[in-house]
């Protein structure tokens, strides 16, 4: 029985169909930069980094209890609870620096990526696999570029041929977007400040709402560096606000009201930088979630 | 019958089965940016430096005053923690704070961080509550006697699917009374987290097994295993701040099982360390 009415969510909560997870994550060896996003899987902390295990170019499947078959690196919600509907209730979230505010965290369900891809060629480079998405026909999923290893100087612009959720291949992206010269591990590498700059997510053709496949990469300059592409479902964001204060929310009074977390879903924090953040700044927060 | 609807919440008042829980804790250690337990300051709950046997489990029953007192309900019946206040009067406060509330399931007590020796801990006594660990988190706590410097601990734990793990992670040398969570496996401060990051797949913990200093801290640091229940905020000083859960949690108003020994850590966001003492109530009904 899903939950429809606030008593049905009350009386589920009696019933301990609720579970409360502890996170944080810690940044590397490098300062992000104001404006720019970056993936906080592969940061170190609870739960582990995400090393983008898989073979390059081969898409890979990620869950929560099995990570990417490697590290279990998703945020942990209390396993599969079907029939029933599990939501997404509470979350809270604050920096240990003041450089860590004000910023943003997004809180997506990771459905995998295609590791491995090179920025040092401008050759389409081929894809390889079908993923099997949570969210059937890819509704809701958005693509976003994650540098794993750090990117040479030269400029580049990235193009895509993907499948959006109707269905209809060859899809291109309806703007140039840019990537970031000598982008960091970890950072998103569209999404900054400069020209052409993109984020959180690449956008999509006009229309479209999903993806659910992605057939090419292409550069349009060799660079230096490596990345993965991540098809991933937005479901929720908090804001950090004060510096050394906790931000709290509640998803059921805020919208998006009471998001579905899927069976299987990997949960990962997405920080998008309000000012520059210095190196080894800590992240930590609590999500809640209720299922009925 | 438990509460299970709105309804029920409000009869359950309407009823008289509700208690409000004043509590004050006087000034305690100074700090700003790290968490810290105010269980190690005099008032009421009462002080409690968390003692015992060196590396036996003692698990935590609450009792009249050694935590947030609640009263006793019928079999059958659930507990709720409903509201939260809290303020301090240090008049020079100066920074708005977080808020941890916690249910201490039990500790470690007395580790001894001047050795490099196996600690092998008794488990004869197991967790009170969340038995299978669940959701359970560890956090590290420097009491009794100070720290020296930033530490690094192999950690051996058993977790809540009841495999048995272990994690090298860092101790940082937070200050006496105050949480030493590492987040690395490095001497380096960390003040960040309230739980210790740990291994590869690990969603709670139910005992830890050992605990071997290889960088060893000095002091004598307790290991906690808490299961957290709520967070709230908190104002400025001299500025009372109520965190209402029906509203304001997504109607989670925490479950509070006989015998849960609540408490809370805080969190100053200030810059400038400071001694606070705090008042406040907790809300609880029942039906």
């Amino acid at each position: 029985m899903a939950i429809q009415s606030v008593d049905n969510l009350i009386s589920a909560i009696s019933a301990g169909q609720t579970a409360r997870y502890d996170w944080n994550k810690i940044t590397g060896a490098s300062a992000y930069t104001a404006g720019r996003w970056y993936d906080t899987s592969l940061l170190n902390g609870l739960p582990i980094a995400n090393a983008w295990a898989g073979t390059a170019l081969n898409w890979r499947t990620c869950d929560e209890a099995t990570g990417n078959g490697t590290q279990i690196f998703g945020i942990p919600h209390g396993g599969n609870v079907s029939a029933n509907i599990k939501h997404l209730l509470n979350m809270s979230a604050w920096s240990t620096a003041a450089t860590g505010v004000p910023g943003t965290l997004m809180l997506v369900d990771l459905q995998g990526y295609w590791p491995g891809i090179s920025n040092n060629t401008t050759s389409a480079q081929t894809l390889v696999g079908t993923p099997s998405l949570r969210y059937a026909h890819g509704a809701g999923c958005r693509l976003y570029w994650v540098q794993t290893a750090v990117a040479g100087a030269t400029a580049q612009n990235i193009a895509l041929s993907y499948t959006d959720q109707a269905g209809n291949a060859g899809n291109t992206l309806p703007v140039t977007v840019a990537m970031t010269a000598s982008g960091i591990a970890g950072h998103i590498s569209h999404a900054g400040v400069a020209a052409n700059n993109y984020g959180p997510f690449l956008p999509l053709a006009s229309g479209d709402t999903g993806v659910q496949n992605v057939a090419s990469v292409t550069f349009s300059a060799a660079n230096t560096g490596t990345g993965a592409l991540c098809l991933a479902r937005p479901l929720a964001q908090i804001t950090l606000s004060v510096a050394g204060l906790m931000t709290e929310k509640d998803l059921l009074n805020q919208i998006p009201s009471l998001p579905q977390v899927k069976d299987g879903a990997c949960l990962v924090w997405l920080y998008g930088a309000g000012a520059a953040t210095a190196a080894s700044t800590t992240f930590a927060g609590s999500i809640e979630v209720v299922h009925g | 019958m438990p509460i299970q609807t709105l309804s029920d919440l409000n009869a359950a008042f309407d009823a008289g089965q509700w208690h409000l829980q004043r509590f004050q804790k006087n000034a305690g250690t100074a700090h700003a940016l790290q968490w810290a337990d105010p269980t190690f300051a005099s008032g009421q709950p009462a002080y409690d430096a968390h003692v015992g046997t060196p590396m036996v489990f003692t698990p935590c029953v609450a009792q009249k005053n050694d935590a947030i007192y609640f009263p006793g309900i019928q079999p059958g019946q659930h507990r709720h923690l409903t509201s939260a206040t809290f303020w301090s009067n240090q008049g020079t406060y100066n920074g708005a704070g977080s808020i941890v509330i916690f249910d201490l399931l039990g500790y470690y007590p007395l580790i001894d961080g001047d050795s490099t020796d196996l600690q092998e801990a008794d488990n004869t006594l197991t967790l009170p509550r969340y038995t299978d660990g669940e959701g359970v988190g560890l956090v590290i706590v420097n009491h009794v006697a100070p720290a020296v410097q930033g530490g690094v601990a192999t950690i051996a734990y058993t977790d809540s699917k009841g495999a048995s793990k272990s994690i090298t992670v860092g101790v940082p040398n937070n200050g006496q009374n105050l949480v030493c969570s590492g987040v690395r496996n490095s001497t380096a401060t960390d003040t960040g987290p309230v739980t210790v990051s740990l291994a590869n797949g690990t969603t709670g913990v139910r005992s830890i097994d050992s605990i071997q200093y290889t960088t060893p801290p000095g002091g004598l640091h307790c290991a906690y295993l808490i299961k957290p229940l709520a967070t709230c905020l908190t104002g400025d000083h001299l500025v009372a701040v109520e965190k209402e859960f029906a509203t304001k949690n997504g109607f989670h108003c925490p479950r509070i099982h006989d015998g849960a020994w609540l408490g809370w850590f805080d969190r100053i966001g200030s810059g400038a360390s400071r001694t606070v003492a705090w008042f406040g109530n907790f809300t609880f009904a029942w039906g």
